[in-house]
């Protein structure tokens, strides 16, 4: 009987649908000095803008260091937290806001704007005041009330009533904000109008007012930061982003914010005041993107990914805390046996033609190219050819000699001459000799090893390509702790299901139930990222480019190795293309490579790097690495992203891979005789 | 191959996550697709097919037949009751009158499993009872319908007992209430004439049920929650399960895979009891109308071949007596 927890250990829910205590008891950091908690500075004085694809984390850290979470590690005594950390972190979510009532409707942006910004305030306001009488309640003897609301009613343009303590405070902010509420409610209807709402503040008043008079009549607030964290804000318009970049411009002491937004996000940097005005990174606010800090601290994050780990099998019982660590989760995932050159994978892919005493479907497949070329070629000579590229005990190697004789079959040595001349590189290497043929040969190797196992595994059709280890799985995830619990998720049901007993006694997760589940992984996230707008003209370019870098990969003579990656000079596309290009990587389908350097063809312009998502990567059984790049050239760009240009896109993609796919070269049969063949 | 292969794979394991209570992991559907030795077509094409086969299996897992046996009671006894005894009551009847005579009717009813005690037919009657709130006095054993005065004259052990429904699991071919009809309800009949007798089933063929209603002293009341008409029969024309295109999959090759294979495990049932050609199981048992394929055991059913299922079946044994 299987001991199973009652539901999967890897299944998620969003980090905005969890409660405060499952944000505390999910955190995980790394360790050393590269830590979240040093990334997000919850103490900066200086605005952030966190940005990220779908599933980066945003959110958990956020929530993490806002106060009500913070709390709980002081039995939910928020002053004793705020004390301890200096700052007071107010989280709220933008969508919370209901943010797309303050549009059109007949009324300008202008008057939107204005809307908005009174209910943003009034909104963040509340959510101040609430955590200020947290505060109050848990010490009322050290602060001055009286002179607090006295200060407040002074930031109202139009003085409300008298008030008799912070609860009455909220309760007539509450009732502004529902009247605001009834009446953009009812515009549409035409009952109401917007000239009811008497906005009776200037912006910032609160927003900054009140956390200033709170410090001043509270001896114990001298020194804390207040801090509004306001996620998700691609939920807003970019008139109602010109208000929030308008509070980070005219940021006053002791206040400051976090800003949460998905990579595109911010659609806006002007302010209120115009373009003039505008927000600049590393002045105004300073940006973070947390999957590429995620990804280029690979190190930090393969810890964060073995901790996750740890932490959901704790959670769900299947470990008691402290008995796996971090460092040996890898042990429950098996990989593949890279010994003797992948010879015990390699020889299982082979066995059913060995047994049918059968060529090798790569040397029958190097048969039929020599005959293609050669004609009525003398059958003894081929089997020559064939006999010297042959290491029975090492499929993968023969994939070497067969790779390396396509290579390079269009110089004139002649086929007969090149695999003599292979046979003995190969022995070089083999044996471990230090010679220039046998160092050649191990570069080969070490270059094409991953392709040409891809190809091998291809060519025998007995199994799909390999995607197992802990590492690889990590990596496929690429910064985004989401993707790998989609990929652990997957894995474990196919573990479950192949009756595996899936981090138990020891027990390893088969490479099969890693591979099928990697599969499924890559499904659910091409499904799950579909963007809401120009979704199909992204997709349809991710296929084109997919199916492009899987031709490279499965060519005769792959002219990159290990290809994921292209390169695109950054003046060159149209502007169609350059769009969706745009909505690609912001829907996290391809990752951009930053610091590439300038285009080989152009000095004058930088080429930019693109990669395929590692988590798509399987779905086209392509590589999940960034090693190969290959170059578009402008047309081909254009025909892959640009939905008008797509008819070219056949025609170009057979050029750029005619030298991939012709052992011979791009001059066709007439280049070479027979005799020169086997010379 | 490998793409339909995968996707039917991946079929059976939301199936098996979801329904069928992961009675049937990876390893089993290895060990019952090795049954497969390509005595009909290639041996990956066979058990490809046979693979088609097992992810169109229709399971119910204990809580769906709960919710069955909740259906059955209100859907096919309770609610017809009341509209029955409200059609006869006066015009102008009163909220009382009413309630009275419901309780009336409902007080002269008792429900019987049909066969043998160990039978699944009784079986359900636990849950059945547990599901709708009942009390134990509602349920009677078929033996305990007639009793014997001091003369060793039969007469009915309780005689103000003028509804009884009788319940199954599964009706196929109509056999099991037929037999009955023939035995006791003739006898039950002969000693009130004017005795109500109704058969319901979970689960019944169209033509089991049209047989019934002809063929026994059922007659209309019989009826089934869930009613498997010709489409659930796995080689009719109009069947179900290649409503659903898959790439390599064949029906005549998936035909010849399940009944010459049935052949060769019993000629009597290979496609189910009397040709029922069923694809179905349940929690507490496969029953036999289902292809023999998915639950022939030699050790169980003393099958030609030997053959590990997919579902089991416990059979009856029927002693010698």
């Amino acid at each position: 009987m299987i001991n199973e927890p009652l539901s999967n250990p890897f299944d998620f829910v969003k980090a905005s649908d969890f409660s405060d205590a499952q944000i505390e008891r999910y955190w995980v950091d790394v360790a050393g000095e590269s830590t979240l908690e040093n990334l997000f500075q919850p103490r900066l004085v200086t605005p952030m803008l966190l940005s990220g694809g779908k599933g980066s984390g945003k959110t958990h850290l956020m929530r993490y260091f806002s106060s009500s979470v913070r709390k709980l590690r002081y039995s939910g005594d928020l002053k004793a937290a705020v004390m301890a950390d200096k700052y007071l972190s107010i989280y709220t979510q933008a969508d919370g806001m209901n943010a797309g009532r303050f549009d059109d409707k007949g009324a300008s942006d202008m008057v939107w704007a204005a809307i908005f910004s009174f209910y943003c305030e009034i909104w963040l306001a509340i959510q101040f005041l609430k955590a200020a009488r947290e505060i109050r309640t848990a010490d009322s003897a050290k602060w001055d009330e009286v002179a607090f609301l006295s200060s407040a009613r002074e930031m109202f343009t139009s003085t409300p009533p008298e008030l008799a303590n912070i609860e009455a405070l909220i309760t007539y902010l509450t009732d502004i904000r529902k009247s605001i509420d009834r009446v953009v409610s009812n515009i549409a209807t035409g009952r109401r109008k917007l000239e009811e709402i008497d906005v009776c503040i200037s912006p910032g008043d609160l927003v900054f007012g009140l956390p200033r008079a709170f410090r001043d009549v509270s001896d114990d607030m001298r020194g804390i930061l207040f801090v509004y964290m306001i996620d998700e804000i691609e939920n807003f318009t970019s008139t109602q982003q010109r208000f929030l970049n308008s509070l980070i411009r005219y940021r006053k002491e002791p206040v400051t914010f976090k800003i949460g937004a998905r990579l595109y996000g911010l659609r806006t940097r002007e302010t209120l005041g115009g373009a003039s005005e505008s927000i600049r990174n590393g002045a105004e606010y300073m940006q973070v993107e947390l999957d590429e800090w995620l990804r280029e601290n690979s190190e930090a994050y393969n810890d964060l990914g073995r901790k996750m780990i740890a932490k959901r099998l704790e959670a769900a019982g299947l470990w008691r805390p402290g008995t796996v660590t971090p460092d040996n989760v890898g042990k429950f995932f098996a990989e593949v046996d890279r010994s003797d050159y992948y010879q015990k994978a390699t020889l299982a892919m082979v066995r059913k033609h060995d047994d049918k005493g059968e060529l090798r479907p790569y040397f029958e497949e190097l048969r039929k190219q020599i005959e293609q070329k050669a004609g009525s070629a003398d059958r003894g000579v081929v089997s020559t050819i064939i006999d010297q590229l042959r290491i029975p005990e090492f499929p993968l190697l023969e994939k070497v000699n067969v790779y390396l004789l396509y290579r390079d079959w269009k110089n004139d040595k002649g086929l007969l001459c090149m695999s003599g001349a292979i046979k003995e590189s190969a022995a070089d290497f083999l044996a471990g000799h230090k010679t220039k043929r046998g160092d050649s040969y191990k570069e080969s190797y070490e270059h094409f090893q991953s392709d040409l196992l891809a190809q091998l595994t291809h060519d025998c059709k007995v199994q799909r390509i390999t995607y197992a280890g802990l590492d690889t799985l990590i990596h496929l995830s690429q910064g985004f702790p989401r993707n790998l619990l989609g990929l652990l998720k997957q894995i474990y049901r196919r573990s479950l299901f192949a009756g595996e007993l899936p981090f138990q006694d020891g027990k390893q997760i088969g490479i099969v139930s890693q591979n099928e589940g990697v599969r499924d992984a890559a499904a659910w996230f091409w499904d799950d990222a579909q963007p809401d707008s120009h979704g199909p003209e992204a997709r349809s370019a991710i296929e084109a480019l997919a199916e492009l870098f899987s031709a490279v990969r499965f060519s005769l003579k792959p002219a990159e190795c290990s290809v994921g990656s292209f390169t695109v000079s950054s003046t060159v596309g149209t502007q169609r293309a350059r769009e969706v290009l745009k909505y690609a990587q912001n829907w996290s389908y391809l990752i951009h490579i930053k610091g590439v350097g300038s285009d080989r063809n152009d000095a004058a312009a930088v080429d930019e790097k693109y990669q395929l998502s590692p988590m798509l990567a399987p779905r086209w059984e392509v590589s999940e690495m960034r090693r190969g790049a290959i170059q578009l050239n402008e047309d081909l760009f254009n025909a892959i992203f640009d939905p008008s240009q797509r008819p070219r896109l056949s025609a170009l993609q057979k050029a750029r891979l005619a030298n991939m796919s012709n052992p011979w070269g791009s001059n066709g049969a007439e280049g070479h005789k027979q005799d020169v063949l086997f010379r | 191959m490998n793409d339909t292969k995968e996707q039917l794979i991946k079929r059976i394991m939301i199936l098996n996550e979801r329904v069928w209570e992961r009675r049937v992991p990876q390893p089993k559907i290895d060990a019952w697709l090795s049954n497969f030795t390509g005595k009909v077509a290639d041996i990956e094409v066979e058990r490809l097919h046979a693979l088609f086969w097992l992810s169109q299996f229709l399971y119910y897992g204990s809580k769906e037949i709960r919710v069955l046996l909740r259906s059955l009671y209100r859907d096919l006894y309770f609610c017809p009751m009341v509209q029955s005894v409200r059609s006869k009551l006066h015009i102008g009847f009163t909220q009382q009158e009413f309630e009275a005579a419901v309780n009336q009717a409902f007080d002269g009813t008792t429900f019987f499993g049909v066969g043998n005690p160990s039978e699944s037919g009784i079986h359900l009657l636990y849950y059945f009872r547990q599901e709708n709130t009942l009390a134990k006095d509602k349920f009677m054993d078929a033996a305990q319908i007639f009793s014997r005065n001091r003369k060793g004259k039969l007469i009915l052990r309780k005689p103000e007992i003028n509804r009884y429904v009788f319940l199954d699991d599964i009706c196929g071919s109509g056999d099991t209430a037929v037999n009955y009809s023939e035995t006791t309800l003739a006898e039950l009949r002969k000693l009130k004439p004017d005795v109500e007798l109704a058969y319901y089933c979970l689960f019944a063929s169209s033509a089991g049920l049209a047989r019934i209603r002809h063929d026994t002293l059922f007659c209309n009341n019989t009826a089934a929650v869930h009613e498997l008409d010709e489409t659930y029969r796995a080689f009719s024309d109009n069947a179900r399960y290649f409503t659903i295109k898959y790439p390599d999959i064949d029906r005549d090759t998936a035909i010849a895979v399940a009944k010459e294979y049935g052949d060769l495990l019993d000629p009597n049932y290979a496609c189910g009891y009397k040709n029922s050609q069923l694809l179905l199981g349940f929690h507490h048992n496969t029953p036999d109308n289902t292809l023999a394929i998915i639950w022939e055991d030699q050790t169980m059913h003393g099958a030609k071949l030997p053959w590990v299922p997919a579902f089991k079946r416990y059979p009856k044994v029927y002693g010698d007596a």
